[in-house]
């Protein structure tokens, strides 16, 4: 069963299965914990059983305090990585976009266990 | 002052978006897409506008969550802040000013960390970003404690103040988003 948020003006669409996270869209929810708490508990669930894990984030803004959730979501896979589960993480932007594409980049050099693609396009 | 000169005023500073009351997250909400049109359309450069677009959020988060004046709404269980945005053009780009009361007791912090914040380079603001989200947002925080650093990454420099008016203290954040910036 996958779990689904569809996408609102200010919340993206989060798609989670037992194979891939995926976040889509612009993120500066009206209410950050009403948005992240049944993400963080869907994947909390779903990487205490799984071996290798897809990650796509596909994002053209968030604001700071969404900032702190992705950091939040980035520990976690990067705490599964660490336990052994192979993650793959592609973080996707418009190639002229250096505020997604810098935001990737800080990502990635935080997050070290995780397989990290810059994916412009 | 008049209506017509509120409103030369307003044409005279550039000043073509400008909200003063409270502002809350659905009022937010409200004006995002009159705000996106806006800054994206006077722009006419999606780098541009994302940058001032992202100021501005910043901007009114601030004033939601730190404004002295502040309303909680029983029906919606919603807090709102006193305070007043306005995006102008200027020569060089834009500049989003925000004013809200401020509790005195903020005011020598506050005055710390921005004159700190003022003079970091842009690696150095990469660097305190990353350490904000490492380390969580600080005791006295309701957000993430990032929007500051946020803003200043994405502009081009920023002045403040605070100032007393009718027995009351103000605190005023200007960033500046220009058009070229140095590589």
């Amino acid at each position: 069963m996958s779990f689904l948020i569809e996408a609102t003006a200010r919340t993206p669409r989060v798609e989670i299965d037992k194979t891939a996270f995926s976040m889509t869209g612009e993120c500066f929810p009206e209410n950050i914990s009403e948005f992240s708490e049944p993400v963080v508990k869907k994947l909390t669930e779903i990487l205490s059983e799984t071996e290798s894990y897809e990650v796509i984030f596909e994002l053209t803004y968030f604001n700071s305090t969404a900032a702190m959730f992705l950091f939040e979501l980035m520990t976690m896979f990067e705490t599964s990585a660490q336990k052994g589960t192979s993650v793959e993480v592609i973080w996707r932007y418009a190639d002229d976009d250096d505020t997604i594409e810098e935001a990737g980049e800080d990502f990635r050099d935080v997050f070290v266990h995780c397989k990290f693609h810059l994916d412009p396009a | 002052m008049d209506t017509i000169g509120f409103h030369n005023l307003l044409i005279e500073r550039r000043t073509f978006f400008c909200f003063s009351g409270a502002l809350s997250e659905s009022v937010l909400s409200s004006i995002t897409e009159a705000v996106k049109h806006q800054v994206f359309t006077e722009s006419g450069e999606k780098k541009l506008g994302s940058r001032v677009f992202a100021v501005f959020i910043e901007q009114v988060q601030n004033i939601i969550r730190y404004s002295a004046e502040s309303f909680q709404s029983d029906s919606i269980r919603e807090v709102s802040g006193l305070g007043t945005v306005a995006i102008s053009a200027t020569t060089e780009g834009f500049t989003v000013e925000a004013v809200n009361p401020i509790d005195e007791n903020s005011v020598a912090s506050l005055d710390e960390n921005l004159s700190q914040l003022r003079v970091l380079t842009s690696e150095q603001l990469k660097a305190a970003y990353t350490d904000r989200l490492k380390q969580g947002p600080p005791k006295d925080s309701k957000g993430a404690g990032l929007g500051f650093i946020d803003m200043a990454r994405k502009g081009d420099g920023f002045e403040y103040s605070f100032i007393k008016s009718g027995g009351i203290t103000h605190f005023i954040f200007s960033v500046k988003i220009n058009s070229q910036r140095p590589a």
